[in-house]
């Protein structure tokens, strides 16, 4: 890795031989021998600037890093003038993950000896690494120009193009590259790179030109699916954008009709492949658009690219009749040439529009399903009744409707059944034979799933009941059973279920997943890790660390917001942290492949990989760890905040605290305390660093993957080590901002940090941006509630409360934050009367938005900024009554959270909470939340779940 | 109405980390409570004779089979049927037929089994027409054999497999009956 050529400067023959082995035994990896090497250079030249930096290297790999840093840094001082110490430097640094650090190194090297290939290659691969695409683009081109004749160098550079968008120049450096091959035949590089360079003009929308490229290198291609799939899709485009020029052109498009017959077949092809493509939904996704030309060539490729899972393009598109019946034509013909293709028969019930013949194809599905044994039939049904946002909804049987045809013929199942042993109004008189048993199962499970959709609870514990007594024995029966509790508010019997369906096989998983989590659920920590520790490792030390080296986040948030609940901040950080960690490790893990891809030419995979990666923290989990972590320091600023305050108000008890004054109070405390911290963050950052200088870094340490024992099990350390919360929360702030810009939470959560740090700016920003940023959220009206605004409104209020003062104030600042807070309130109105337009927004909101979770925001941010205002608690009991005609009904959680907030934070009187109470009891009647006082004396200490 | 469909079962083992599905498959068929005592026993007992039947994934029906030593015999085995039970939505399928014969199939390519006995409540036709059927014989009635359910009498039925003898006497000897099928009552209990 490290060149000794021109290096061991200025040593003697025997020296400078023995500075050659060192590197060698280095590369070798035997680094024992490599530091005898050393020390016998240094002990006739101990200032040997090069050999102490090597000397350093080995050290590093032997994890003795306080040594290597030394060492390192003492070859350094030497000899400033050697790229082999600069070298060195950056390799150090980039073991420790430093890569920011080892470029800096390694361009140090470079502009010392700028045309060493190899410190060039490790620059390129940080480069990318870091995503710095225009100086990888640099070094790749350096590396071509000082050795054309590597082929690497002509990949990595076509790449480093297409990295940059300078996608036109990636095709002429690989078409340059294939030129100059003698001979090209079918192997897996030469097929790899034909379809990568097909894949570019694709993304260029060059799609005749990728097609014909297809036919061309066809001879070539050894991945024969990967061809005909990119065939088929160059067929969707091509023929719609030659059918648009042409009109456009007034020309008549004769090869229109057999370029679509080509693009169908082309598909239908696919789809029956092998046994298991009549369920790629990618191939019906390319099926279904064949068989609409109609569908315009930018939209198909949309809709091909971002559709996911069982997503269909009819989800997106209105059809016409014509059109639906062109559809159900295919799909009925595919039906019967493959008879074992579920998909086929499944699909035309997704779009087919309200009607008799949707009711059969229901009907005919329940059978069919159910006599299968499919319990997942009521989840796959879902998409019907819960349209997501953006599908069609306009004509087709959806949302309860749907769900209620479908308990409707569930209903008549289960009573022919269980009379005759037939489904009911069987087309065929059901033969001689009857139905097994399972088909009465299978029928009333999705009878249970029907009515626990529709918020009927208690009548689907019945028929889960029912179901058990008949197949006692199954697993999924009292799951399904548990999770009814869980919705029924019952936190604790859910987990005793849970817990008891566990039992019944403890050699699953998935159950014991599942009872780990309703475990923590219900507050149960030590049960729940008891419970996830059954299937770690028996054989090496601390389970918890076993899952942690597992990476298994969904265990580490749960168990971090159970312990976040019951007031644990260190135990609950570590968990969050340690998610944190793990996505750190996903980018990390790219690392290796930066080399690796361009060597096996495994081109499209990297670059599929890269863009993965460009996106990775926007997962559900980094978000979710994310705030929960920053929720937790803004908790612990809060507390610390009121601490003082209670120690100012001990001192002078004449001050009299207005909301105003709180808010500077808050910035004095806030000010003394980063002091403070800071002063505690120094010490113990210094103390870290000399825990570092002998015990490797944990990073450093994970190849080891020994069992340790966690050091820090109560997360102290990381409490201490911590910057201040608020400095903690605003990074996590910025990273969500980032990677998560159209979620509410996230701006949401800008505004909290903004609120307590006193920018006024920022939290105009973030109330903006909440606004503007969260379109998909807004429109996603899954339960009619509209969350960006309903964080907006809360907000709104808080900005009146903290800011209102400071908004008011003359100059830029105060001018820009007015002029957006009004325009947030919908315009109009006086700028200077911020409180009175607040109001006005939340009115308009509550009457907007009548369901419960959007009222219970706005009665908090009426009651803010008018205590006396009496309309709130009536918005909220209001909507507690309200039921959404079409959509599912609220969980549990909402009126749990409504009720806490008309007692803590709209301060309702007695009578109205108490009413609320009653009405959130008649229909969660097994929720301990809402007990009458008296019967509760059990649940007083049982945190409800969050 | 049509007729009931044969279903076709697969048979699986009963081992420690499934045995609580045996408990609610008995809880939901038999009229007495087995201990706890029964469930550790039963993952330790030959596979060969006690064996889960399963249909459509999940745990229908099962037979526990045990073998014990003959009074009269150092090498000779009998084969006991602790219990075998399907549960009520999948009776008249055929599967009470196949673990039984999944059993008797395992019992004679065991040379050491002599005869496969069980007992059944005198009042249950069902399953006095489902053994006769299978093969069984009434060897004995013993009064007072449950302790919790009416009638508290029942009757042992018997299948030679490896037998040596057709003489009735020996055979009652073997169960540790007495020669005079009216007998008193016998000491064991269900569980």
């Amino acid at each position: 890795m490290v060149q000794a050529d021109g290096a061991g400067r200025s040593l003697p023959r025997k020296e400078n031989d023995l500075f050659k082995s060192i590197v060698k035994f280095y590369e070798t990896k035997q680094y024992k021998k490599g530091l005898k090497a050393a020390d016998a250079v240094l002990r006739k030249f101990p200032n040997h600037g090069e050999t102490l930096a090597m000397r350093g290297l080995v050290l590093n790999c032997l994890e003795r890093k306080a040594e290597a840093y030394d060492h390192v840094k003492r070859g350094l001082k030497a000899d400033m003038r050697s790229h082999v110490c600069w070298h060195v430097y950056g390799l150090l640094h980039r073991s420790d993950r430093r890569y920011t650090d080892a470029i800096k190194s390694y361009k140090q090297a470079l502009r010392i000896d700028g045309e060493n290939i190899q410190i060039l290659r490790d620059l390129s691969l940080l480069q990318v690494q870091m995503r710095d695409r225009h100086g990888f683009l640099e070094t790749r081109k350096e590396l071509l120009r000082l050795k054309p004749n590597n082929k690497m160098h002509w990949i990595a550079y076509a790449l480093a193009n297409h990295l940059c968008d300078a996608k036109e120049t990636a095709i002429q450096v690989i078409d340059a590259y294939s030129n100059s091959q003698e001979e090209r035949s079918a192997t897996y590089e030469d097929s790899e790179l034909a379809l990568y360079r097909n894949t570019i003009l694709e993304e260029m929308g060059r799609y005749d030109e990728a097609l014909a490229h297809l036919e061309a290198t066809k001879p070539l291609i050894v991945d024969v699916r990967s061809w005909r799939e990119r065939r088929a899709e160059m067929l969707l485009y091509t023929r719609r954008q030659r059918r648009r020029r042409s009109e456009e052109e007034d020309d008549d498009d004769e090869s229109s009709t057999t370029s679509e017959e080509a693009a169908r077949s082309a598909w239908i092809e696919l789809l029956s492949s092998t046994e298991a493509s009549g369920d790629n939904y990618f191939y019906h996704r390319g099926l279904q658009l064949a068989v609409l030309p109609e569908v315009s060539a930018a939209r198909c490729r949309e809709i091909m690219r971002t559709q996911r899972a069982c997503e269909l393009p009819t989800d997106a598109i209105e059809l016409s009749f014509e059109q639906v019946e062109r559809l159900d034509e295919t799909y009925a013909s595919l039906a019967t040439r493959f008879p074992r293709g579920e998909a086929f028969l499944w699909i035309p019930l997704t779009y087919a529009p309200r009607g008799p013949a949707f009711e059969r194809m229901l009907d005919s599905t329940i059978r069919r399903l159910t006599k299968r044994g499919a319990p997942a039939l009521g989840s796959s049904l879902e998409r019907l009744w819960e349209p997501k946002a953006g599908e069609v909804v306009s004509g087709r049987s959806r949302g309860r409707e749907a769900c209620e045809l479908t308990l409707r013929l569930a209903d008549a199942h289960v009573a022919s059944l269980r009379e005759k042993g037939r489904y009911g109004g069987d087309p065929n008189g059901g033969g001689t034979v009857l139905e097994p048993p399972t088909s009465l199962l299978w029928v009333s499970y999705l009878r249970a799933h029907c009515l626990e959709w529709l918020g009927d609870l208690e009548a689907a514990l019945e028929t889960i009941d029912e179901c058990i007594r008949h197949t006692p024995s199954a697993v999924d029966l009292y799951e399904k059973r548990a999770r009814l509790l869980k919705r029924s508010g019952d936190a604790a019997e859910a987990a005793e279920a849970m817990d008891s369906a566990r039992t019944l096989d403890l050699a699953d998983r998935y159950i014991n997943n599942k009872a780990t989590k309703y475990l923590l659920r219900a507050g149960r920590v030590a049960d729940a890790r008891r419970t996830a520790a059954l299937f770690t490792r028996p054989e090496g030390g601390d389970s918890e660390m076993h899952l942690r080296e597992m990476q298994a986040t969904w265990y580490e948030l749960e168990i971090g917001r159970a312990l976040a609940a019951r007031g644990d901040v260190g135990p609950a950080l570590k968990k969050f942290v340690a998610v944190h960690k793990h996505f750190a490790d996903f980018v990390d893990d790219q690392f290796d492949f930066h080399t690796y891809c361009v060597r096996k030419m495994t081109l499209r995979a990297y670059v599929s990989v890269l863009r993965f990666e460009d996106r990775i923290r926007g997962h559900a989990a980094f978000r979710r760890s994310a705030l929960a972590a920053a929720r937790v320091y803004l908790g612990l600023y809060d507390a610390k905040v009121s601490e003082t305050r209670a120690d100012a108000e001990r001192v002078e008890p004449e001050a009299e605290i207005t909301e105003n004054d709180a808010a500077a109070a808050k910035a004095r405390a806030k000010r003394n305390k980063q002091r403070q911290r800071k002063a505690r963050a120094r010490e113990a950052r210094a103390a870290r660093e000399g825990d570092n200088l002998d015990a490797p870094s944990a990073d450093a340490s994970k190849p080891k993957q020994q069992h340790q024992e966690d050091d820090d099990p109560e997360g102290l350390k990381l409490l201490a080590e911590s910057r201040p919360p608020l400095v903690e929360a605003s990074d996590l702030a910025t990273q969500l901002a980032e990677f998560a810009p159209s979620r509410p939470e996230t701006h949401a959560l800008a505004f909290d940090v903004a609120e307590r740090t006193g920018k006024i700016l920022l939290a105009v920003r973030a109330l903006s941006r909440l606004d503007q940023r969260c379109v998909a959220a807004k429109y996603d009206k899954l339960d009619g509630f509209y969350a960006p605004e309903a964080a907006l409104v809360d907000r709104l209020s808080r900005f009146v409360v903290v800011f209102g003062r400071a908004a008011l104030a003359d100059g830029v600042v105060a001018r820009v934050a007015r002029t957006q807070i009004a325009r947030l309130c919908g315009g109009g109105g006086d700028e200077e009367d911020l409180g009175k337009l607040v109001v006005a927004k939340i009115r308009a909101f509550a009457a907007d938005s009548p369901v419960l979770p959007s009222r219970v925001a706005a009665a908090t941010a009426l009651a803010r900024l008018e205590p006396a205002a009496t309309d709130a608690t009536a918005w909220v009991l209001d909507a507690a009554l309200e039921e959404h005609p079409s959509r599912k009904p609220l969980g549990v959680k909402h009126f749990e959270n409504a009720l806490r907030a008309l007692k803590l934070d709209i301060r309702a009187d007695p009578e109205t909470v108490d009413a609320f109470r009653a009405t959130a009891a008649r229909r969660f009647p097994r929720a301990p939340a809402f007990f009458l006082p008296d019967d509760d004396n059990n649940n007083n200490n049982k945190t409800p779940p969050h | 109405m049509g007729e009931r469909p044969t279903l076709d079962v697969s048979f699986g083992d009963i081992h420690t980390q499934n045995v609580q599905q045996l408990r609610k498959l008995n809880e939901h068929t038999f009229p007495v409570k087995y201990l706890d005592k029964f469930y550790q026993e039963i993952p330790t007992l030959s596979k060969d004779f006690t064996q889960f039947a399963y249909y459509g994934g999940f745990v229908v029906g099962a037979i526990c089979g045990r073998l014990e030593p003959m009074p009269d015999s150092t090498t000779k085995k009998r084969l006991y049927i602790m219990t075998i039970g399907v549960l009520v939505a999948y009776r008249e399928c055929g599967i009470g037929r196949k673990l039984l014969e999944y059993l008797l199939e395992n019992a004679s390519k065991h040379p050491e089994v002599a005869l496969v006995y069980l007992h059944v409540q005198t009042n249950n036709e069902t399953a006095l027409h489902f053994y006769a059927k299978a093969g069984f014989e009434k060897v004995g009635k013993i009064e007072g054999y449950y302790k919790r359910i009416d009638p508290p009498d029942c009757f042992v039925l018997c299948k030679p497999i490896h037998l040596d003898t057709t003489d009735p006497a020996r055979i009652t000897a073997a169960l540790g009956l007495p020669t005079d099928t009216t007998a008193t009552t016998a000491a064991a209990a269900a569980d």
